[in-house]
């Protein structure tokens, strides 16, 4: 008796939970038919994304749980033929595999999601402020700009020079030698040309590769240092030439100042360092930090 | 006084009869080479590098061979001591470990002697000076050799000016 008393009470109880939701819905629905306020075609789109990854992964769920309160089992699936990277996909079939595995999906991308949020975090608290305290306006205040870096850069180009009028007036008078151009000689790209000019991968993408929570967690055994040592391009390079070292049965042939570096990036890794002695002239400290920015002055 | 003190203590941390401990990784059997090919893990705490002919005398008693067919190379220590890896191969035979070894190692090992040559540069001084000795008169090189003879080496052009000083 008690358990039919309280089953009643439940099922009471999600009828009203229902029927507000549904009352929350219209308001929403009509807010949104009225006013231009709701709409996020300009906003961030991951934001938006992991809305409707929530939203799809709780209907997925409650249509599990329905299904199995009916005694249907989790195995018949129809999964589509394509892998999850091709854009036009075909739907899933809704059988009951297809809810879980669907389900596993969004989990999956809400993961990389929030990685991918938490470097974005600064930016988006920054918008939030915005919007919601919009007492001082936006040109005004200096906060509300991003950092620009080339202004940074010394562009002295007229303030020498106006007084060396009548000595030569061919061209330019920096005192460098131009050899004159007098036949057409062949443009040899060095390696360094292509590879300084190629765009280089933002950090929020790269970062997805060792921050993958989906991945197993990898510890270092030393116990120091919170990140991994893998992290850094010279701990990865050590660990490939141990690596092909131990596979191939001889030990890498390098200059003296090569080997000198080697070791002391390893003694540095062992100690729960990043094992970059060579970075950029040294004194690295601060530039973890600003590298996205630095990174941007070229572009 | 102090600095003798360290140098005491750390000869007496240092124990050169403790336990060393040897592991082997990667083992492969090289029928080709005919030979037995390993990466080498030795463990000596409290104990500088152990010395190849120590490691030797171990792994032949392991692994039942005679001590002059193992061959260790490439050996490294890692930060902080105790821990040093390296190569080991050890040959079915002499004629094999003869005929597949590299010079340099066979020479570590003993089975071929070192040659004493004198340095490179020396080689090749004595190499040019020897091109340009007077050959036997009655040779072909005497008589092919006569621009070299007379007129020297240097080729000096007639109406070439004399060069200014740099």
């Amino acid at each position: 008796m008690t358990d039919a008393e309280s089953i009643c009470s439940a099922l009471d109880e999600m009828t009203a939970s229902m029927a507000s939701t549904r009352e929350l819905i219209q308001s929403l629905k009509a807010k949104q038919a009225s006013s231009d306020a709701m709409d996020t075609r300009d906003g961030i789109s991951l934001l938006s994304l992991k809305h409707h990854l929530i939203l799809a992964y709780l209907q997925s769920l409650v249509l599990l749980s329905a299904r199995r309160a009916v005694g249907d089992s989790m195995e018949d699936r129809t999964p589509p033929s394509q892998p999850f990277s091709t854009a036009d996909r075909s739907i899933r079939g809704s059988k009951v595999g297809d809810l879980v595995d669907s389900m596993i999906e969004g989990r999956i991308v809400l993961e990389k999601v929030k990685v991918l949020e938490s470097r974005m975090r600064y930016q988006i608290e920054k918008l939030v402020r915005v919007a919601e305290d919009s007492s001082k306006p936006v040109a005004e205040d200096p906060l509300a700009f991003r950092p620009n870096p080339s202004n940074l850069v010394n562009n002295e180009q007229g303030s020498e020079g106006e007084s060396d009028e009548g000595s030569d007036d061919n061209g330019k008078q920096d005192g460098i030698y131009r050899p004159p151009k007098l036949a057409a000689m062949p443009y040899v790209e060095t390696t360094t040309d292509k590879r300084s000019k190629r765009q280089p991968i933002p950090k929020a993408l790269s970062s997805l590769v060792h921050q993958d929570p989906s991945r197993p967690h990898v510890e270092s055994t030393s116990g120091l240092g919170f990140t991994p040592a893998l992290a850094s391009d010279r701990a990865r390079e050590i660990q490939r030439m141990t690596e092909f070292e131990e596979d191939n049965f001889t030990r890498v042939m390098m200059k003296k100042k090569d080997a000198r570096r080697r070791r002391r990036d390893e003694e540095d890794l062992a100690l729960g360092g990043s094992g970059m002695s060579q970075g950029r002239r040294r004194g690295r400290g601060l530039e973890d930090e600003f590298e996205d920015v630095l990174r941007s002055v070229g572009r | 006084m102090l600095g003798c003190n360290r140098a005491c203590l750390l000869r007496v941390l240092q124990d050169p009869s403790a336990p060393v401990t040897l592991r082997t990784r990667k083992f492969i059997t090289n029928r080709l080479l005919s030979r037995r090919q390993f990466i080498l893990d030795v463990l000596h705490p409290s104990r500088p590098n152990v010395s190849k002919d120590e490691l030797a005398e171990k792994l032949a008693t392991m692994y039942k061979t005679d001590k002059g067919r193992v061959v260790l190379f490439g050996f490294r220590t890692q930060f902080g001591g105790g821990k040093s890896t390296g190569f080991a191969l050890i040959y079915d035979d002499e004629a094999a470990q003869r005929k597949f070894e590299p010079k340099h190692r066979l020479v570590r090992s003993g089975l071929v002697p070192k040659v004493d040559k004198p340095s490179r540069k020396l080689r090749h001084e004595r190499k040019n000076r020897a091109k340009k000795v007077r050959p036997h008169p009655f040779s072909a090189r005497f008589v092919l050799t006569l621009d070299n003879q007379f007129r020297g080496t240097k080729k000096i052009k007639a109406a070439e000016p004399p060069k200014k000083g740099k």
